[in-house]
């Protein structure tokens, strides 16, 4: 009990070191949980899901910080509720993503001949380009949100196998592993103690970078008028509808909306580089 | 009954598109209890093939392994993993061969983890405490991770994970080859004692004969896959009786090998593609004894001593052939008497 414990405290200093070396982590996760607490529990100055139609296009101003848009709506409510909207979708995708992907690949990494199988599928899946394909399959399969996160799935999915395969593979061929069989070790006992701590690292880079990606898609797919569907916020819904009025000059439309993405994808993005940093250091 | 008894181990690996590498070819040995037999031959000669298929790492293509009179090519998987108890490795490089992520108490604990699962944490703890500390490290360098050790603390963490579960034969590949000569000093004197308190067998794979005059009972001399040579150390290496075990011994004659200098004649060219084994005696193109019968005769290996056998059918070879056979062939470039 007492090494346990031991062992825990040692685990938050190394956690601790990490985030001073680097801050990047630190800085986009704390960025990504205050858009998500922003988005649940911010209290919001109107209604994101009902609009004021004597109030349309209102640039911003003391009433209606970010303005409003052609349909009445606050911009400033609609692009705070999004997070909690956008972020858990592209959270929970990615995250299904690497709980799919992961294993597929380190299955694929075995010898046989239905992992070469697998993978010449992936090969025939993959020349197609993924997000349009997932956006014909979505649109296929109807406007559901669970469908959003199918999309997510099918971009990601063979991304993680890729990545996970290619590192298992050059893993398998390590002298600790071979140790690890030597001394008896269980093909799933090597895979769980030898190979999934040694793949983790570019797994957890890997999946943050495919949130960063996921928040695109999200953005890409409701822009097209599939997955959220109005009056529900998404900040790619709102751009769609800035799109309308740019031309007219009312900017705060899209600007909001597409400067809330920016942050999300940058957020995500500066996670999975200081992952990445910190793999490369430690090799 | 020896402990280990290998019978016509053979082995090639396709290579893509240029034919079989034969990287084994009809080994037989044996080691007894307590023994250490070292295997020497240059890089290439098939040493840690050998040492990975007795270990059935690898699979062999032909051949019988038998350890305490079991035969490990019949087992099962599982059979085979609760058999890895008793036969253990030691690999070269000590780095590689530790889970980077795992520290160091956990992975000499692991063998014991597999093979006795029923033990009690606490019990798991003192059994690799001991074990550390009769490799010669410190208990508490249990929690370090194997990147914060040196080259001969991670190969000390190396042999206490080989040793945990008390085996009977411990591979050894090389261990020493990748670590500072003190270093190295220190390893092999802490191989010998753990053999001596334990009654360690050793497979002592090897291609620096210090090493093994330190630490080998007996000394098999490996070309082309082939055991060439095969005997009591002090045999090989005073007496040899091949051309081969001879030129190699003269690649050390700045070692403390001492051998009389006119046994030591290099061989010409280099060693033959594995691809292509020759016909006959696998030294005949580069041996400066070879006569016709070399290429049509069978090689195979003849009782030369008392437990001491070799391939060459000129055996025995004593002062006076080598040095007609020196003068003879004595060219422009030849080393002078």
């Amino acid at each position: 009990m007492g090494e346990l414990r031991h062992r825990s405290g040692e685990t938050l200093k190394a956690s601790f070191r990490v985030l001073r070396d680097q801050p990047g982590i630190g800085i986009g996760l704390s960025v990504v949980v205050l858009m998500l607490l922003a988005g649940f529990f911010l209290p919001l100055p109107y209604s994101p899901t009902r609009p004021d139609p004597l109030n349309v296009l209102q640039p911003p101003s003391s009433l209606h910080w970010f303005g409003t848009d052609s349909n009445g709506f606050d911009v400033f409510s609609r692009t705070i509720a999004s997070a909690a909207r956008d972020l858990p979708l592209a959270l929970i995708g990615t995250l299904l993503s690497a709980l799919v992907g992961v294993p597929l690949g380190l299955l694929a990494s075995t010898k046989g001949p239905w992992s070469e199988r697998i993978m010449r599928g992936l090969d025939v899946f993959q020349s197609f380009p993924l997000v349009v394909l997932a956006i014909a399959i979505v649109t296929l399969m109807g406007n559901r949100l669970e469908n959003v996160i199918i999309a997510i799935l099918i971009v990601n999915v063979p991304r993680f196998m890729r990545l996970v395969r290619s590192e298992a593979l050059s893993l398998r061929e390590s002298r600790f592993i071979e140790a690890a069989r030597a001394v008896g070790a269980t093909p799933l006992r090597v895979m769980r103690k030898h190979m999934f701590p040694n793949v983790i690292g570019v797994v957890l880079s890997q999946t943050s970078l495919a949130a960063a990606q996921a928040i695109g898609i999200i953005a890409a797919l409701s822009f097209l008028g599939v997955g959220v569907s109005p009056p529900n916020p998404s900040w790619g819904l709102m751009i769609q509808t800035g799109v309308r009025s740019i031309t007219s000059g009312d900017w705060w439309v899209i600007v909001f909306p597409g400067m809330a993405v920016l942050i999300a994808v940058a957020a995500f993005n500066l996670v999975a580089d200081g992952l990445q940093m910190r793999q490369e250091n430690e090799r | 009954m020896p402990l280990l008894t290998v019978e016509g181990l053979t082995k090639s690996f396709p290579r893509t598109g240029r034919g079989t590498v034969h990287a084994v070819n009809d080994v037989s040995l044996e080691i007894d209890r307590g023994e250490t037999l070292a295997l020497i031959g240059e890089s290439g000669s098939g040493k840690s093939t050998i040492g990975r298929l007795i270990l059935r790492l690898i699979e062999p293509d032909a051949g019988t392994i038998k350890i305490d009179g079991t035969d490990l090519l019949t087992l099962s998987n599982s059979e085979l993993r609760a058999m890895r108890a008793k036969m253990q490795v030691v690999f070269q490089e000590p780095y590689e061969s530790l889970n980077p992520k795992m520290r160091v108490g956990d992975i000499v604990a692991e063998p014991l983890e597999i093979h006795e699962p029923s033990l009690s944490r606490a019990d798991l703890r003192d059994r690799v405490r001991a074990t550390l500390e009769e490799v010669g490290l410190n208990a508490d360098q249990a929690e370090r991770l194997p990147r914060g050790l040196s080259g001969g603390q991670q190969q000390r963490v190396g042999i206490a994970r080989a040793l945990i579960t008390r085996p009977a034969l411990v591979v050894l590949d090389e261990p020493t080859s990748s670590l500072d000569l003190s270093v190295q000093a220190q390893i092999l004197e802490i191989l010998h004692d753990l053999q001596e308190t334990h009654g360690l067998s050793y497979l002592y794979i090897s291609h620096d004969l210090s090493t093994v005059s330190y630490l080998a009972h007996r000394v098999a001399v490996l070309y082309l896959g082939q055991i060439r040579e095969q005997g009591p150390l002090e045999a090989v290496v005073q007496n040899p009786q091949d051309p081969y075990t001879q030129a190699l011994l003269a690649a050390f004659l700045d070692s403390d090998v001492s051998v009389s200098p006119s046994r030591l004649r290099m061989l010409s060219g280099e060693i033959p593609d594995p691809t292509q084994l020759p016909e006959g005696c696998f030294l005949y193109g580069r041996c400066p004894l070879r006569m016709d019968k070399c290429r049509s005769d069978p090689s195979v290996l003849r009782v030369l001593g008392s437990k001491h056998y070799g391939r060459c059918i000129r055996a025995p070879l004593n002062d006076d052939d080598w040095n007609i056979v020196a003068d003879s062939n004595r060219t422009v470039g030849d080393r002078p008497g």
